[in-house]
């Protein structure tokens, strides 16, 4: 009973996730208007261009999704044309205890027909083999994603000239979180073309090539300021929140030299071509902080943002910025920066709690009971294991937080608590004695993640209580993470270092 | 009776006073026995032998299995982590602290390796500033400034593919691998390719900047080349990141300022962005342009100042100066005295500050890690894995110097040897058994019409890398070192066979002992050439657009050419 709970809340949680990524397996890119990809059929990088649509089907552990290309060579001086009809289903299943979920993606359909010039490569229903499998770790903010991807294609060409045979080997990495998703693809493709001589002076046309494909697609959230240009207004100006799109490829290929006289044997036509493309930002105004005694404070902007963003909220004309911040104050901003809310099934445990009103909330802690106005956020950072709970079942709710207490909180948030290293080693801070040890791991991780630094001393403080300036600079640092850090390292760090 | 009952209650009384005294006494010795016991008994070490709810099991290392109760509040730890009882293991060794025989903090030890990361895990990411032999300092993405250091063992990959460390430039952008989490020490290091370079320095007038799109429209827009800014488009919009940085005067804004500065002229460091321009870093200018093409006389660090040698200009230069070094943007501390530059000043005549120097200087060695050379002469001994050079010439400091001796050289199976008469790559049995070197007055020569053949050499150190032999020597007094940037892909062109268009080009004066910087584009041809690219010999076509080249040429033919 408890395994098909704990798979009801996994199916329904994860069904809310729409994993934005590259299309299909072939490297293209496309913004609203144009989808753009490399076609290597025949021997040489064409530019193809045109349409591609795309649906995607939900039901509970499955999803289907359809592309439907029809492209045209870019070079209007080359004849040619591809349409491409694929549907792809994944099934889901979930590995609760480890909240985990392995995804096996499967090909139903999958039908080309490319001309370039006077040469057509067809490639039907039976001439495809594919095997994707892939595993996401649902950890409280984020999603990370990492799989595999193997497949053979076959063509005929010129309706029984020769085959034209693409082994395909790779995988993709991405993650998804509430400020963005990133998903790139690393693909090698292997042609092997084999055609008989066609007579006059050609000679034999069979040739074998290699191309590496890497490409990224990404949606990222941004806040930009915008300054009110009037004089008399009720506020100086707010944030936009930005949501941006953009797809990058590289494809890097190694083919023979095909000269007018024929292939040259002698010598390879390699090299590299990038396509990018990105949508038009979606906008939307974020409400207009109006706090007092936060102008001219260091941390103004950070306070301003994330009030802006509702992660901070009340109406007092006064944040207080060196007051010290509690800690229920602190889990529940970082519940909502990271959208950890309700969801479904909370939604139904709602509507279930309203019918059996008299049912008793379970006691998590004994200092903070169900009326508790933030009783929601602490339960639901406790269900999702960003904050523990110790012998004496007390949270200390009004506490002042301390920077050790945060970094634990805001690494459970992130899963890289188990990335430290074994356990016996020492960080890198001057007063490394003085770090708890509940604390070194998140300490270390949220290093290496480039959240915290030394003082110019080199300490860490560990022990040092946050004031709410000080934990408003911190949780937009984490904020920064999860927009910019994460998309930086799953999409350019990749592409240009890989 | 009374008396003698009073009396055997006296002694009674006596007696059991002595027995109360002797059995407090003895309580008390007894207690402090217990204390010193459990005193004795604070520490216990050995196996865990069971983990109960209540209750700990332990075979001490002398083999005495004892179990212990868990006191009301008690600690449990494996290698300085907090767990659960249920996360004990039978087996695994454990330390108790006891208190009243109770225990209070129980420890496991589990790990074997502590601070064990996986290979190559620890990852860092930033620019090279300074590159000294095994020695790299460096700036990182956090802002942080590193010492990190090579090893033979050090891996270096550019674009997927591994290249030697001396390929490595101050500016270069690396992803650093290390496999402990304290190691100065790189594992692995990634470099970025050509996107690493940058593409082009423009000059426009600002006409619209959008925030929300990070987009600039820039009219007007000309492009550095040959010395000077030539027309590119009346109008182009190219997008930024926002970590490009924007200054004016020294000055550092934001972008929110760019609106203010409309119809003003912007200089703009572009790169590659998958196919497209991407603004890197851009500077406002604040008061009047002045270009010079000079020399570096000297840097005065401390006032962020600079003579040049031939105007005696002084300028001052600040953190929004672009400095283009080796086709990067570098940091402003790679400058040195001596080095042959672009200047765009911005000022008047009074007091002038550089927005954009660009360095023409290139050589042979990317960094003071290479050892790599270039040697023109005459063979005079092919013996297996050994060549002996006699009347050669080595290319130092960009000129030829000739020597009348002989020089060892060293070649193995992995060098590459081009017979250029031939136009074909010899095995190194070939070369060994070929008729490459000879002595010139035995019969079977003259009989044969056979000489000593000419070669041209790229070495690491005395181990030939590439070789390229002919049967005629060129003059060296008419040769050229130039260097530049490919402005396109090379073409076979129908009269002169494979050639290349070479732009931003300086040639080496011996006289003057720097870069002259050329006003033209030119043309030079590649049927001669041995090209050198990751220490190895490519084809002409596989020279690329926007290639940095360093080139041994004579007239416009070009002899030897390496892809920096």
């Amino acid at each position: 009973m408890k395994r098909l709970i704990w798979t009801l809340i996994f199916i329904l949680t994860f069904n809310s996730i729409a994993w934005a990524g590259p299309i299909e397996f072939s490297g293209g890119v496309s913004d609203e208007f144009q989808y753009k990809e490399l076609v290597f059929l025949s021997g040489e990088p064409v530019v193809f261009v045109g349409t591609v649509n795309v649906k995607e089907d939900e039901k509970n552990e499955e999803k289907k999704v359809t592309y439907s290309f029809s492209l045209t060579p870019e070079d209007l001086d080359i004849e040619g044309r591809l349409t491409r009809n694929v549907t792809l289903i994944t099934t889901y299943t979930p590995v609760t205890d480890k909240g985990q979920t392995i995804a096996n993606t499967t090909v139903t359909r999958y039908t080309e027909n490319v001309s370039i010039g006077e040469d057509s490569f067809r490639l039907t229903n039976a001439d495809i083999q594919f095997s994707q499998s892939a595993i996401i770790d649902n950890r409280p903010a984020i999603d990370f994603y990492s799989g595999n991807i193997q497949a053979v294609k076959r063509y005929e060409i010129n309706g029984g000239e020769g085959t034209a045979q693409v082994k395909i080997t790779g995988g993709d990495v991405g993650y998804k979180n509430f400020w963005g998703n990133t998903e790139t693809q690393l693909l090698d493709y292997v042609y092997t073309v084999n055609r008989g001589s066609q007579g006059e002076a050609d000679g034999d046309l069979s040739w074998e090539g290699t191309v590496s494909i890497k490409v990224s697609d990404s949606t990222t959230k941004s806040l930009q300021y915008s300054q009110n240009e009037a004089n008399f207004t009720s506020f100086n100006g707010g944030y936009i929140q930005v949501i941006n799109q953009g797809m990058i490829s590289k494809y890097t290929y190694n083919l023979p030299r095909i000269t007018d006289e024929g292939i040259d044997y002698l010598s390879r036509n390699q090299g590299t071509m990038s396509l990018q493309a990105s949508k038009v930002p979606k906008i939307e105004r974020l409400i207009v902080p109006k706090f007092r005694d936060t102008g001219g404070h260091w941390a103004q902007q950070d306070i301003e943002k994330l009030y802006s963003l509702g992660v901070f909220e009340g109406s007092s004309s006064f944040f207080i910025p060196d007051g010290y911040m509690s800690r229920v104050d602190f889990v529940k901003a970082v519940v909502k920066a990271c959208d950890i809310g309700e969801d479904e099934e909370d939604s139904k445990t709602t509507r279930r709690s309203r019918r059996k009103k008299d049912e008793v909330e379970e006691v998590i802690f004994v200092d903070i009971n169900s009326s508790h106005p933030d009783y929601k956020y602490v339960k639901k950072a406790f269900e999702k294991n960003i904050i523990t709970r110790g012998k004496d079942y007390r949270f200390y709710p009004d506490e002042p937080l301390t920077k050790a207490e945060a970094m634990t909180i805001l690494i459970r948030a992130l899963g890289f608590e188990a990335k430290a290293p074994a356990p016996g080693y020492k960080t890198s801070y001057a007063d490394d004695n003085k770090i708890p040890n509940w604390a070194k791991d998140a300490v270390y991780m949220a290093t290496e993640a480039g959240i915290i630094s030394g003082d110019n001393n080199n300490n860490i403080n560990a022990h040092k209580q946050l004031k709410r300036s000080e934990a408003s600079a911190i949780l937009v640092r984490f904020l920064e993470f999860l927009e910019k850090d994460l998309k930086k390292d799953y999409s350019e760090n990749i592409i240009y270092y890989y | 009776m009374e008396a003698e009952d009073r009396g055997e209650t006296m002694w009674e009384r006596i007696t059991k006073k002595i027995s109360i005294f002797l059995l407090v006494l003895s309580i008390v010795f007894a207690n402090t026995l217990g204390v010193f016991a459990n005193t004795v008994e604070n520490i216990v070490e050995g196996f865990l032998v069971e983990m109960g709810e209540n209750q700990v099991t332990v075979e001490e290392y002398d083999g005495t299995v004892r179990t212990f109760p868990f006191n009301s509040y008690y600690i449990l730890r494996i290698d300085t982590l907090n767990v659960d009882s249920s996360d004990f293991k039978p087996g695994m060794e454990i330390y108790l602290k006891l208190q009243n025989n109770k225990v209070s903090f129980l420890e496991g030890f589990s790990t074997v390796s502590p601070g064990h990361i996986p290979e190559g895990s620890k990852v860092r990411i930033g620019t090279i500033k300074k590159i000294d032999r095994d020695q790299l300092i460096v700036k990182l993405d956090s802002g942080q400034e590193e010492t990190y250091f090579t090893s033979p063992a050090t891996i270096l990959l550019r674009d997927g593919l591994k290249v030697p460390l001396s390929s490595l430039y101050e500016g270069d952008m690396v992803k650093f691998y290390f496999d402990e989490i304290d190691s100065k020490i790189i594992s692995r290091m990634s470099v970025q390719g050509k996107s690493i370079e940058v593409k082009g320095l423009y000059k426009g007038k600002l006409a619209l900047a959008d925030v929300i799109k990070k987009e600039l429209t820039l009219t007007d827009l000309k492009i550095f080349r040959n010395g000077g800014w030539e027309n590119l488009t009346n109008s182009k919009t190219i997008s930024y990141d926002e970590s490009s940085p924007i200054h004016i005067g020294g000055q550092k804004i934001s972008e929110d300022k760019l609106k203010y500065y409309k119809d003003n002229t912007v200089y703009l460091a572009v790169k590659d962005y998958f196919s497209s321009d991407r603004i890197e870093s851009m500077v406002l200018e604040s008061q009047n342009e002045a270009v010079y093409i000079d020399t570096i006389e000297n840097i005065n660090w401390f006032g962020n100042s600079m003579e040049l040698e031939v105007s005696h200009r002084n300028l001052t230069f600040n953190e929004g100066t672009i400095v283009v070094k080796n086709g990067r943007l570098s940091d402003i501390n790679s400058l040195d005295a001596g080095m042959d530059i672009f200047i765009v000043g911005d000022g008047t005549s009074g007091t002038m500050s550089a927005n954009i120097i660009y360095v023409y200087n290139e050589g042979i060695n990317n960094s003071n890690i290479g050892q790599n050379y270039i040697y023109e002469g005459r063979l005079d001994a092919v013996f297996r894995n050994t060549i002996m050079l006699k009347d050669f010439a080595y290319l130092n400091n960009n000129s030829w110097e000739a020597f009348n001796n002989s020089k060892e050289l060293y070649y193995d199976e992995d060098t590459i040897i081009y017979d250029f008469d031939e136009k074909r790559i010899l095995s190194s049995e070939e070369f060994y058994y070929g008729d490459y070197a000879i002595d010139e007055d035995s019969r079977y020569a003259q009989e044969n019409s056979l000489e000593d053949r000419y070669a041209y050499l790229y070495t690491e150190g005395d181990r030939v890398i590439a070789l390229m032999v002919q049967k005629n020597r060129d003059s060296l007094l008419k040769q050229r070192i130039t260097n530049g940037v490919a402005l396109e892909a090379p073409e076979n062109h129908k009269w002169t066979g494979w050639r290349i268009n070479i732009a931003n080009a300086a040639d080496w004066s011996s006289r003057k002992g720097q870069w002259m910087a050329r006003k033209d584009s030119f043309y030079i041809t590649l049927e001669d050439a041995i090209i050198i690219k990751n220490g190895r010999i490519i084809g002409s076509d596989q020279l690329n657009k926007d290639d940095r080249l360093y080139i041994v040429r004579e007239d416009l033919k070009a002899k030897v050419i390496i892809v920096k």
